[in-house]
């Protein structure tokens, strides 16, 4: 049998002899740029569920919960956002939901996303992992070219952590979950450190590729001030017409649609004005959308509240503790 | 999208590293020997990996009717596009009618890659 080369840094099987594995040391920066979409929710805080936020039909009523962004996407924007301070590339990100959903748009620009891109229509409500995942590939493919996708890990209303990898198998890209660093990248591939449950691994994977971020990632990255300035008063258009509805409810259709096209001209002008898309904007088969494109449907969901039965003295003495220990392990709390 | 069949096991994704089965895939059994008991149908469980020995064995006894074994060097540690392979292959020729994965970070990664090619997870 041949003798195995091991590498000098890390003791780790080299394929090829001599083969400088760490992509780190062999980078050429200004040679790699990488574009990447990151795919991003407002989520209704489920730190405080309660049963008037379920629907009958199981879904939940997100008017009754505060919006926040999707913690983990939070890191997945983190960590495109390092990608793209190291190497060059561009970061766009992309949301699904309601127009309220532009909050977390406005949020990403003000940390400093490039591009930004609401997702939304009536017939995408109600959607679940397998029609939110086509939605979303749909969405990327209309984004324009890519070398990486970033999600969070899974989103705290739905807990499943499908819908990042659902979509790289619609989008026909390899998918690396629990991303915890990006270790490093050159044309065409990129090396990730990933967590695997009991300990990490570290794999190379061909672009592009989609990439789940874990919240141990990164710490985001405060909100840019000067960008807080700059892009507050950025909109998408569903929310001017939103506003001109409200200010304008004695007016008629004719003086609004002024004011609509108005605002519009003003903001678009200012670089300020949002992109906005349905789904017939990405080529959607309707039919794969919303509630008939979803065969799963919620039926419950429970929160868990453990209650004390009572308490337990025990002497501070070895036999005490011995005995305490024991019970645990039997319990199976601990070992 | 497959047709749904009424005769098809249920089934458990085997998870191991090492060679040593997760204790989820193991509960799981037991969970897929209630549904199958109440299905009228029989269990499966599905055990890819390298230099396997034994752990069929286990997964009998821990309420599985077969154990489809698929032991091969590539499989020896977990990669997603592999052990797709591997579910996708043996989900078509047997059609089960239900696949239970623990939600641990394998089983996860694993069972997304399946619906597209199967229908929903």
């Amino acid at each position: 049998m041949d003798e195995v080369d091991l590498c000098a840094k890390c003791a780790d099987y080299l394929d090829i002899p001599n083969q400088n594995h760490h992509l780190e040391q062999t980078l050429e920066p200004k040679h790699v740029a990488f574009d990447s979409v990151v795919l991003v929710k407002q989520v209704p805080d489920t730190g405080n569920v309660t049963a008037e936020a379920m629907k009958d039909d199981g879904t939940v009523n997100r008017a009754a919960l505060p919006a926040i962004f999707n913690p983990e996407d939070l890191h997945a924007l983190e960590t495109a956002l390092e990608v793209r301070d190291r190497f060059g590339g561009t970061v766009t990100c992309v949301t699904m939901g309601p127009p309220k959903a532009a909050e977390i748009l406005r949020e990403c620009l003000y940390r400093g996303a490039d591009r930004v891109v609401l997702l939304t229509d009536r017939r995408a409500a109600a959607s679940d992992t397998l029609a939110t995942s086509y939605i979303l590939s749909q969405a990327v493919k209309t984004v324009g070219k890519y070398d990486l996708v970033f999600c969070g890990r899974q989103a705290i209303d739905g807990d499943t952590a499908q819908t990042g990898p659902q979509a790289a198998e619609k989008l026909g890209i390899p998918q690396v979950t629990y991303l915890e660093e990006f270790v490093g990248g050159q044309d065409g591939k990129a090396r990730i450190k990933r967590n695997i449950g009991n300990g990490w691994e570290i794999v190379d994977v061909r672009l592009p590729a989609l990439v789940t971020v874990m919240e141990s990632a990164n710490t985001p990255r405060p909100l840019g001030a000067r960008r807080m300035m700059q892009f507050k008063r950025a909109q998408v258009p569903s929310e001017i017409e939103g506003a001109v509805r409200n200010e304008m409810a004695d007016a008629t259709d004719e003086a609004r649609q002024a004011e609509v096209a108005k605002r519009t001209a003003a903001l678009q002008e200012q670089g300020m004005l949002l992109e906005q898309w349905d789904l017939d904007d990405i080529n959607a088969d309707i039919d794969r959308c919303g509630l008939s494109g979803s065969p799963t449907k919620v039926y419950r969901i429970q929160a868990i509240v453990l209650k004390k039965e009572g308490h337990k003295e025990v002497a501070p003495t070895a036999d005490g503790i011995s005995e305490l220990v024991h019970e645990l392990v039997v319990d199976r709390t601990l070992g | 999208m497959i047709e749904k069949n009424p005769q098809g096991e249920v089934w458990v994704f085997a998870e191991q590293q090492d060679g040593t089965i997760n204790d989820v895939a193991l509960e799981l059994c037991g969970k897929a020997r209630e549904l199958g008991d109440r299905l009228g149908v029989k269990v499966g469980a599905v055990l890819p990996g390298a230099g396997l020995n034994g752990q069929a064995k286990q997964l009998i006894a821990h309420g599985a009717d077969n154990v489809y074994v698929v032991d091969n060097p590539r499989l020896g540690h977990y990669q997603t596009e592999p052990y797709t392979k591997v579910l996708v292959t043996l989900i078509e020729k047997h059609k089960p009618q239900i696949v239970l994965y623990g939600a641990t970070n394998m089983g996860r990664d694993l069972c997304c890659a399946l619906p597209r090619r199967h229908g929903p997870a």
